[in-house]
């Protein structure tokens, strides 16, 4: 009999996967229900860009660069390199992508600060879904083609605190960790608690944007954001933390030599025959996949080993169209003892398999429609289906 | 006599905010379009707020707004009139249709009460009682809903030679 349980899991994940759709605004909902919403974070950054103006932009830390005030309009530049964010280039294969859909000509400056390695600029543009993306814009940290080089996160949607952190590598080889995002407009003060400090945020029209003290490189030490009211009463908090054994947001990716050891699997090239090998390799306690390539190398360590009847395989592009390579690589479950690869023509390959793990490169021709990998099948040992995983969904 | 517990602004609130994505992935099956089921949800909570004094307390808030999230996605897909599953397979592969869209024409081919309870199961992550609640109907209906949905996806697959 079949247990159709994990295949309609697996199929009505593959036919609506998680939403893009980030919080939407609770504002919104007000609003349709008639009632007055508070008032909108964009407006409290007009009313507090028109406040500055009239004060004269006394409060320095107000003032960017040397021609933008809080509210602006963003550069040209920046709002290009905004624009990039609801659209995906460079692909082999091109996938459905829902961007943010980002108004980009809305692009304003919601915050500055004068960090360590020199300014730093907040950038914000609301989305169609009436939430909103920030960009951080780190000042000489431009791309080598002098394009700004935007960090950036989306789904803020204002009331208590939405946040993110970053970890940068300015040009001259200083580490920049910083924290920014946006607080209840009714939030008169922004507290930081790290590292046994207690640090007050400066707010900016509702927004913030803080260099982390004492953070070096690939060090994330747990946080905590809390937002106060004009009473001084606790209106939000926010924690940053690692939960066992995750991976660092800022994790600097690990070196493991790979010199003298027997790749598990080995092919070569599809066009120039050259290696690509996928190594399994204990390194400081852990368990870590190398893929050395023509393209560079790739390194995963720690993270949980695959469930029984899990493909933890997935398309894995290593260069951009049209020269790029696509390929499948990653670790089956403990039950599965074939893995196939099944194409829109209906054709199917079996994969290779060594000790639960697979390297398989996609074939050029197979990038077109009508050709394309849409999914892989695993199977146990009488040969019954026991895992499927979608690959896509691609555009036609 | 115990008052009636009305739903405060705040916890409804709260639940928005907490389980803002199940509710719009909820809505996305049944209405078909991420941009209609945000609309759908926004409108149920907006219903929610205005009607909020008509919630008696008479079973969890959540379960309340979850008939309000499916209703409102419903009424907005008799509006678009589009169905969030297609009704035939996407591609066929070797003649006969590629197993992912056996499963697909098998859940879109079951009744409505069922998709739903599919839905709520795996989009919402709510247990049996959470359905019943949300669905207003027993515990008991929801296991055996659910169990015919099984029997009916189970069934179609069999019978497709392999």
């Amino acid at each position: 009999m079949i247990d159709v349980e994990p295949l309609i899991r697996d199929e009505l994940e593959r036919l609506a996967p998680q939403p893009v759709a980030q919080l939407a605004s609770w504002e919104n909902v007000l609003e349709r229900a008639g009632r007055r919403p508070r008032r909108s974070a964009p407006r409290t950054l007009l009313v507090a860009a028109a406040a500055l103006a009239v004060a004269g932009a006394v409060a320095s830390a107000y003032a960017v660069g040397h021609h933008f005030l809080v509210g602006d309009p963003a550069p040209p530049e920046v709002k290009e390199q905004a624009a990039l964010l609801n659209q995906v280039k460079g692909e082999l294969i091109p996938r459905v992508h829902r961007g943010p859909a980002l108004r980009i000509q809305k692009t304003r400056l919601a915050a500055s600060l004068d960090a360590s390695t020199g300014r730093v600029y907040l950038w914000t543009a609301p989305t169609e879904r009436g939430d909103i993306c920030l960009f951080h814009q780190i000042a000489g940290n431009e791309m080598p083609d002098g394009r700004p080089n935007l960090g950036s996160g989306c789904g803020f949607s204002g009331g208590g605190i939405d946040s993110n952190r970053s970890g940068t590598r300015v040009r001259d080889g200083r580490w920049l960790s910083l924290i920014y995002g946006r607080v209840d407009e009714s939030a008169q003060r922004l507290e930081l608690r790290i590292k046994g400090r207690t640090l007050d945020v400066p707010l900016q029209g509702g927004f913030f944007l803080f260099e982390l003290p004492g953070v070096g490189d690939s060090e994330t030490p747990a946080l905590e954001l809390i937002a106060y009211d004009e009473k001084g009463a606790a209106l939000a908090r926010e924690k940053h933390g690692l939960p066992p054994g995750a991976r660092s947001p800022l994790h600097v990716p690990r070196t493991v030599d790979v010199s003298g050891e027997k790749p598990l699997l080995e092919i070569e090239t599809r066009r120039t025959k050259r290696p690509i090998r996928l190594y399994l390799i204990e390194s400081d306690g852990e368990r870590c996949q190398v893929l050395v390539s023509p393209g560079g190398t790739g390194t995963s360590c720690g993270g949980r080993s695959p469930g029984a009847r899990e493909i933890s395989v997935g398309p894995n592009q290593i260069g951009a169209a049209p020269d790029g390579m696509l390929l499948l690589w990653g670790e089956i479950g403990s039950e599965i003892e074939t893995l196939e690869v099944r194409f829109q023509d209906g054709r199917v390959e079996r994969l290779p398999l060594v000790e639960h793990f697979t390297l398989y490169q996609v074939a050029r021709d197979d990038f077109v429609h009508g050709r394309r990998p849409i999914e892989l099948v695993g199977r146990n040992e009488e040969g019954g289906v026991v895992a499927r995983r979608p690959l896509g969904p691609w555009r036609p | 006599m115990r008052p009636f517990q009305h739903a405060g602004l705040s916890e409804i609130e709260a639940l928005y905010r907490s389980r803002f994505r199940h509710f719009v992935r909820v809505a996305r099956a049944i209405v078909g379009d991420e941009q209609l089921a945000l609309e759908a949800v926004q409108d149920a909570f907006a219903g929610a707020v205005r009607s909020r004094r008509r919630y008696r307390g008479e079973g969890p808030l959540e379960a309340w707004l979850w008939r309000a999230v499916v209703n409102a996605a419903q009424k907005t897909r008799l509006r678009e009139a589009r169905s969030a599953l297609p009704a035939e397979p996407e591609g066929r592969h070797n003649g006969r249709p590629a197993v992912a869209t056996e499963v697909t024409t098998a859940i879109a081919l079951l009744p409505e009460r069922q998709r739903l309870a599919l839905f709520l199961r795996y989009y919402a992550d709510l247990d049996y009682r959470g359905i019943a609640d949300a669905l207003g109907v027993e515990v008991g209906t929801v296991s055996a809903t659910l169990s015919a949905a099984h029997s009916s996806v189970r069934r179609a697959l069999e019978e497709v030679p392999r």
